[in-house]
């Protein structure tokens, strides 16, 4: 469970994120859609720690981001926006720094490491730096890194982004594989399908603020006749 | 706005550091600064302007004191070549910029100058303030005219673009017909192999001039004239004329002077129409290894702390990255070369029969020497070295990576002081200590020495990832910015150069003046090195974590 409660950001008088509050349950893919600048990015480093909010709370699986960081932090899986990290490192090191970060033992880091790597068909590149991979593999690199640790809490800053269409399709089965064990997934994208045909819920944010939080179902009611596209532009104001 | 002026203008906003929001921060950055430019710019601007005065001073009666302004003036011309060739291959061919820039409608010639512009800007600071420096000292020495002052405005400005030419257009000559260099990785290479073989000719030269103290004078001046003056005029002939043009008020000469540099910029953008941009098809990304199976890399993926695993990524990092490896990692272990320049230099004899002799001779000023010695080279070593003044910004990119994975940042922050400790402390004493053995050196002495350069060290490294969590530099181009535009590393250098001054120049007035006995002076610099470190410690601990916590630049 993921709990964001009354969370303002602020960056040089300018509100990222203004008095944003909501909740992805266990069993939940949540979709996190935006316009650029709309605060998503700026919210998920809040919601894993990287960045302080003004005021409000975090909550991971009963963990209070703000009074117990480390074990908030332990059970969340983080994809960031730039997949450009730890480049001098091969993929295989990379993984297996990460899964030592996260203590993962030894046979259960082997067992994962070996299942992302054939998912994503990373088998050949673990032994080259990432310098070397193109920015899809790296992005895959990354995911698999992520969840090296089987954390029930992923936050997914726009993961799709640079992968292959086999590598999205198994990502968004992992998605829905991980929700169905009763863990909850929240991720940001740009592209509105994904969103509407992958997630329980959407929520939509502007300027900071969440304009709806819900069901694509009460979404579509309240906009009747109109679809998904055509609505986000209407409540962001930019059609 | 011309092609020129807004590229120049876009690249050189990029490199700028960002300033704090937060006054304290402000403020604590600027009393930093002040102490670098006490410590460091002002002791290199007094040697630069004594040297120059020495020289104008003794060359005036023979009216050559040109040749006074021209000696100094060719050193700086050649700090500029050898680090300007650095800059200018990674500026010119692989700052991430080029890339968006290369399919945009501009012209060969337009990008090399912007290119050149910011090379210039980036490797000019500290040539500036050594010409400022020289000429003060020429001033003082030869009370020049109007003519003069006005030649010295331009020498201020313009006396590295001659280097720097020399490697723009070398760097697209070695591009465009040679494949010696495909990535960033092989100008580091080369320019590692270029400061070896530049070493090693010093070397070679000071032992030949050594051999004959007479011929070394005259080798740098004669009564009517300089035979290393008039090798170096041959490489920068703009030195010949502006030194001339500063030491006589000549017109003439200031002219040709610019003239020089004016075609020197011309041959350089023709060169960069007809080369520039096919050095590029040389390039290419890294080679693929050969991979070894996945059964042996499952083999090889075995459990291990966090600790060691950081641990393990911070090393792998600093060995990996060239610029890293060459700037932070080699300086440690190349050390002694340096050493044997100076002692080769010396009139004095420094065999080793001879040190053992002293040793056994006067062992107490040996062990002074060697107690002090550790001090202070420990902490400049720590400090030259950056490991710890750059151990933050090195993150740049992916600083947020410390912030949410689930390792305390005082484990974090204690591992990159680990890293910097280890690697000064076998660097100086995988010498030093053979050195003192084979010498004979006390052992009593030897353990007084390593304890102190163990508090040393230690206060170095917490100090440098101290003040590089101040303000980190987390947004640069290439990891050769992080070290070159990083004021941290500046920083951290003036600090220690003051305290090592402070130390050693206090030690040695209480040993040798006020007669303290050695133990005494020990007994003195364990207490205040310890409370060094407790002060670094408690800082780390008050501010230091919030420092990484607070940091929002990402």
């Amino acid at each position: 469970m993921l709990e964001i409660s009354g969370v303002t950001k602020t960056f040089n008088d300018l509100k990222a994120v203004d008095d944003l509050s909501f909740k992805v349950n266990d069993g939940e893919i949540v979709g996190f859609v935006g316009p650029n600048g709309a605060g998503k990015t700026t919210t998920m480093k809040i919601l894993t720690g990287i960045l302080k909010p003004d005021c409000g709370t975090v909550n991971v699986n009963g963990f209070d981001m703000a009074k117990s960081p480390l074990e908030a932090k332990e059970i969340i899986g983080y994809i960031a926006d730039s997949p450009d990290m730890f480049l001098r490192l091969k993929g295989i090191e990379f993984l297996n720094f990460i899964a030592d970060i996260y203590k993962v033992p030894t046979d259960v880091r082997r067992e994962r490491i070996e299942t992302f790597a054939t998912r994503f068909g990373l088998i050949d590149a673990l032994d080259l730096p990432m310098q070397s991979y193109s920015h899809g593999m790296r992005q895959k690199a990354m995911v698999a890194a992520a969840l090296v640790h089987n954390p029930p809490v992923w936050i997914l800053d726009e993961p799709l982004i640079g992968l292959d269409p086999k590598s999205a399709y198994e990502l968004k089965n992992m998605m829905r594989e991980h929700a169905a064990k009763g863990n909850c997934v929240l991720f940001s994208t740009h592209v509105l399908e994904v969103a509407e045909k992958l997630c329980d819920k959407i929520i939509i944010i502007n300027h900071g603020k969440d304009i709806f939080y819900g069901t694509m179902d009460e979404l579509s009611a309240k906009y009747p006749g109109l679809d998904f596209e055509q609505i986000f532009l209407e409540m962001t104001g930019e059609k | 706005m011309s092609t020129y002026t807004a590229l120049t203008k876009a690249f050189i906003k990029s490199l700028s550091m960002s300033k704090s929001n937060d006054k304290r921060t402000r403020i604590t950055m600027k009393v930093i600064v002040a102490v670098v430019v006490l410590f460091i710019f002002v002791p290199v601007a007094i040697f630069c302007s004594l040297m120059t005065y020495s020289l104008v001073d003794n060359l005036s009666y023979f009216h050559i004191q040109d040749l006074g302004v021209a000696m100094v003036f060719h050193m700086i011309s050649l700090f500029s070549l050898f680090f300007g060739f650095n800059v200018i291959f990674s500026e010119f061919y692989f700052s991430s910029d080029i890339e968006f820039v290369r399919p945009w409608p501009v012209k060969a010639w337009e990008l090399v100058a912007s290119k050149f512009t910011v090379s210039f800007y980036v490797d000019n600071a500290m040539q500036v303030f050594m010409v400022i420096a020289s000429l003060v000292g020429f001033f003082f020495a030869a009370k020049p005219g109007v003519m003069s002052y006005v030649a010295s405005v331009f020498a201020t400005i313009t006396l590295p673009i001659l280097p720097l030419c020399y490697c723009g257009i070398l760097s697209m000559i070695v591009m465009r017909f040679t494949k010696a260099i495909k990535n960033k990785e092989g100008v580091q290479r080369v320019s590692a192999v270029v400061l070896a073989f530049l070493i090693l000719i010093f070397v070679i030269l000071f032992r030949v001039l050594a051999s004959n103290a007479e011929d070394a004078v005259h080798f740098f001046v004669t009564e009517t004239n300089s035979p290393f003056v008039e090798y170096m005029n041959k490489i920068f002939p703009t030195v010949h004329f502006i030194s001339r043009a500063i030491a006589f008020g000549s017109v003439t000469d200031l002219l040709i002077y610019l003239l020089i540099n004016v075609f020197a910029i011309a041959l350089m953008l023709l060169v960069a129409e007809l080369l520039y941009f096919k050095g590029f098809e040389n390039l290419v990304s890294n080679g693929k290894a050969k991979a070894r199976s996945f059964s042996a890399l499952m083999e090889k993926s075995i459990q291990t702390t966090p600790f060691k695993a950081y641990f393990k990524k911070e090393l792998m990092i600093l060995v990996r990255t060239p610029s890293f490896f060459t700037n932070c990692v080699i300086p440690n272990f190349i050390w002694p070369v340096f050493v044997l320049i100076i002692l080769k230099m010396q009139t004095y004899d420094a065999s080793l029969t001879a040190l053992r002799m002293y040793n056994t001779n006067r062992p107490k000023i040996v062990g002074f020497f060697l107690i002090v010695g550790s001090v202070v080279f420990s902490l400049i070593m720590t400090s030259l070295n950056s490991i710890a003044s750059n151990a933050i910004s090195r993150e740049g990119k992916h600083f947020q990576f410390m912030k949410y994975i689930p390792v305390p940042y005082d484990m974090q922050w204690d591992i990159k002081v680990l890293v910097s400790f280890l690697l000064t402390f076998i660097g100086i004493w995988m010498y030093l200590l053979p050195a003192c053995i084979l010498i004979h050196i006390n052992v009593i002495y030897v353990l007084v020495a390593i304890a102190l350069s163990i508090l040393s060290i230690t206060f170095g490294s917490y100090m440098g990832v101290y003040i590089d969590s101040i303000q980190p530099k987390l947004v640069w181009d290439d990891e050769l910015s992080v070290l070159r535009e990083n004021t941290n590393v500046a920083l951290s250098m003036g600090i220690a150069l003051g305290i090592s001054i402070a130390i050693g120049a206090v030690c040695y007035a209480f040993y040798a003046f006020v007669k303290v006995r050695l133990l005494l002076v020990s007994l003195s610099l364990f207490v205040l090195l310890a409370l060094l470190n407790l002060f670094v410690l408690w800082r780390t601990a008050k501010r230091g974590k919030k420092n990484i916590a607070e940091q929002e630049e990402m």
